[in-house]
C-alpha cells in the first residue's frame, strides 16, 4: 500500500534481480502482484488466466533476466507487459469475435461506506449511481485510461507507453472522459450540512 | 506539506491532487483528520469534495475480493522463481548445457510450478475408500480402486502413463488420469482431470473416449492434447495428427465438432455457457513441445532418437551406447504411442527391450 513501505526502491531491486538474485524479484512480485491483479481483472477474464498471466510473466523476466534491461519504471514495465499477455490471451480466445472486444469493468463500487469518507450515505449513493451511468458510456479505453491515472498515479507518458497509444490520446481520454461525466452532472440538492 | 485547501475548487481539482486520491484509495486515519478538517474550514467546497469522492469511487470500480487470493497468488510466485532457480543451477551443474533446447522453456515452466496440488477432484469423485497405493518417486502416485487405475501427477514434471491397449499419455503436472485396469469394454474411456497428451493406438473397432469435466473427446486412433482443469473456467482440445471429435458435456444433443491436424478448440464457461472457438495451429504459450515434434529420423543415431523420446516422454532409456554406436534409425513415429516407437527402433535396430517404472532398458548387439 501506497509509497509509505518502500524500503527499497524499485530501480534497486531492479538492479539485483538482473544481476541473478531471486529474493529481488520475489519482493517486486509481492510488491505488484494486487495491482497487476486489480488491473487484470478489470479486463473482464477469468481470474485464473489473469493469476496465470501474472506468474508466466514473472516467470519469463527471471528466465530472460540477463536479456532484460534497467527500467525507468518497474511498474510501468510490469503494467504493460501484463496488458500486453492478457490481450494477447484474449484476442487468441477470441479469434472469430470482433477486433473490438477488449472489455473493461466498470461494475458499480459495493458497499462503499460514505460515513467512513465523510459524505452522508444517501448523498454519496446517489452521486455513485448517477457517475456510474455516466461512466458506463464512456469507451474502453477512456475507462482505462481513467484508472490508471486516478487509481494508479500514473503519468501521461506512462498510460501512453502502458496502452500503446500516444500522449496526445491519452490526454484526449482522459479529458474526455472527465468532461463527459461532468457535463452530465445535474445539480442536485446539495447538502451543505455538517453532520459529525 | 502541500496546502490543497488554497486551490481546491472543482472536482477536477480534487481529482488531481494526489492528497486527496490518496485519502480515497486507503482511507488513513491520519488523512482523514486532515479532511475533517478540512472540510469544517471550506463547508463551500463540499459539493465539489462529494462529487470528486463520487468520481473516484467510479472510476476505481468494483473492489476485487482479495484478502487470502492476493498473498497466495504472490506466494506462488515466489515458490514459481525459487524452483526455477533450483532448476537452473540443476541444468547447470548435470547437465552443463549451453544451448538450451526449445522445450526447456516449457520443463522449466512445468519443473517449476510447484503448486501443490490436492489429492483434488479423483480425491472426491471415485471416493474414500479408494484404497491409496504405494507412492512412487516424485509424488507421481497410482492407485488401484476395483477395476479402475488411476495415475496421479502430483511431481513437477510431466509424467509418462501407458495404457493397457498400448497407448500413451502424458500427464500434465496437477492432472489425474483413471482408465479400466483392461479396458476390454467395446470402447476404451479414459478420465482426465487436468492436461495430457494421448498418442492412440489405431483401432477402429473400439473408440477411445477421453472424458473430463467440461468436454468429450472421441477418436478412433490419433495424437491430440486435451486440457480441463476441474475449477478452471477454460478448456482446450488440440489436435496434432488424425482427426478427433469434441462434444461439450452440457450439450450432449449438438453435433460433436470435428478437429482436424493442427487445430485445437477451447471452451470457456462464460455465464454459465460453454463458447466454443475452433482455430488454427499453435499458440506458443499452451503448446507441449511434443505437439509440434515430428519424431522424425533419418539416419539418425540411435542415441539422438532415444535422447528425443526422453525428453519428449520424461522417461530413462537405457543402452549400451560404445555397442550400438553405429545403429542408426529412420523412421517417421510422429503418432504412434511412446511403446510403439520404441518398438520400432528396437524391430529397426535388431534389440529388445524391457520397460520397467518409468526406466526402459534395451538391449541389443549393436548394427554393423
Amino acid at each position: 500500500m501506497g509509497n509509505f513501505e518502500r524500503i527499497i526502491d524499485d530501480s534497486e531491486l531492479w538492479l539485483d534481480y538482473r544481476n541473478g538474485d531471486n529474493e529481488a524479484l520475489g519482493l517486486l512480485a509481492d510488491r505488484y502482484y494486487g495491482a497487476l491483479r486489480r488491473y487484470g481483472m478489470k479486463f473482464l477474464v477469468d481470474e485464473s488466466i489473469v493469476e496465470d498471466c501474472i506468474q508466466d510473466l514473472f516467470l519469463d523476466l527471471w528466465q530472460n533476466r540477463e536479456r532484460i534491461s534497467q527500467t525507468p519504471s518497474v511498474k510501468f514495465y510490469l503494467f504493460k507487459a501484463i496488458r500486453h499477455s492478457i490481450l494477447g490471451h484474449m484476442r487468441y480466445q477470441q479469434r472469430f469475435a470482433n477486433e473490438e472486444s477488449q472489455d473493461w469493468d466498470s461494475a458499480m463500487p459495493e458497499n462503499f461506506n460514505a460515513e467512513s469518507l465523510l459524505i452522508e450515505q444517501e448523498t454519496l449513493n446517489s452521486l455513485v449511481a448517477q457517475m456510474h451511468a455516466q461512466m458506463e458510456a464512456l469507451p474502453k479505453r477512456e475507462r482505462e485510461a481513467l484508472f490508471l491515472r486516478y487509481y494508479e498515479n500514473m503519468s501521461v507518458a506512462d498510460i501512453s507507453g502502458v496502452m500503446g497509444v500516444n500522449r496526445q490520446s491519452v490526454s484526449n481520454f482522459l479529458q474526455k472522459g472527465i468532461t463527459r461525466i461532468r457535463a452530465k452532472w445535474f445539480v442536485t440538492t446539495v447538502f451543505n450540512l455538517c453532520f459529525f | 506539506m502541500d496546502r490543497p485547501d488554497y486551490d481546491l475548487n472543482t472536482p477536477e481539482d480534487f481529482l488531481q491532487n494526489d492528497r486527496f486520491r490518496h485519502w480515497i484509495k486507503h482511507r488513513l486515519s491520519q488523512d482523514r483528520t486532515f479532511w475533517e478538517e478540512f472540510l469544517m474550514q471550506y463547508p463551500e467546497k463540499r459539493p465539489a469534495y462529494e462529487r470528486a469522492v463520487a468520481m473516484l469511487l467510479v472510476i476505481f470500480g468494483k473492489e476485487q475480493a482479495e484478502t487470502g487470493a492476493l498473498s497466495d497468488g504472490a506466494g506462488k510466485v515466489r515458490e514459481m522463481l525459487n524452483a526455477a532457480t533450483d532448476c537452473d543451477e540443476a541444468d547447470r551443474s548435470e547437465l552443463g548445457r549451453d544451448e538450451p533446447l526449445p522445450l526447456w522453456r516449457w520443463l522449466r515452466w512445468s519443473a517449476a510450478a510447484v503448486l501443490v496440488i490436492g489429492l483434488g477432484f479423483w480425491w472426491s469423485k471415485t471416493g474414500r475408500e479408494a484404497a491409496l497405493g504405494d507412492k512412487g518417486v516424485a509424488g507421481i502416485s497410482k492407485r488401484e480402486n476395483g477395476k479402475w487405475v488411476i495415475h496421479e501427477n502430483e511431481s513437477q514434471a510431466i509424467m509418462l502413463v501407458n495404457l493397457p491397449d498400448g497407448s500413451s499419455v502424458l500427464l500434465s503436472k496437477g492432472s489425474s488420469i483413471r482408465f479400466g485396469k483392461e479396458m476390454n469394454e467395446s470402447e476404451r474411456n479414459v478420465f482426465l482431470d487436468g492436461e495430457g497428451f494421448f498418442e492412440v493406438v489405431k483401432n477402429p473397432a473400439k473408440p477411445f473416449l477421453v472424458h473430463t469435466d467440461k468436454l468429450t473427446t472421441r477418436v478412433l486412433g490419433t495424437s491430440f492434447r486435451v486440457r480441463s482443469f476441474p475449477g478452471q473456467a477454460e478448456a482446450e482440445v488440440a489436435v496434432k495428427t488424425g482427426k478427433v471429435a469434441v462434444i461439450a458435456d452440457d450439450d450432449r444433443t449438438a453435433e460433436p465438432l470435428m478437429l482436424y491436424p493442427n487445430q485445437r478448440v477451447s471452451l470457456v464457461r462464460k455465464n454459465d455457457r460453454l463458447i466454443s472457438s475452433v482455430t488454427g495451429p499453435a499458440h506458443i504459450e499452451t503448446t507441449t513441445p511434443i505437439e509440434t515434434e515430428p519424431f522424425y529420423f533419418q539416419f539418425t543415431p540411435l542415441s539422438e532418437a532415444f535422447k528425443t523420446l526422453e525428453t519428449h516422454y520424461a522417461v530413462k532409456i537405457l543402452f549400451d551406447d560404445e555397442k550400438m554406436r553405429h545403429c542408426t534409425v529412420t523412421a517417421s513415429l510422429k503418432d504412434e504411442p511412446f511403446l510403439e516407437k520404441v518398438r520400432l527402433i528396437c524391430l529397426a535396430t535388431e534389440a529388445s527391450f524391457v520397460l520397467k517404472g518409468d526406466t526402459v532398458a534395451v538391449s541389443g548387439a549393436g548394427c554393423p
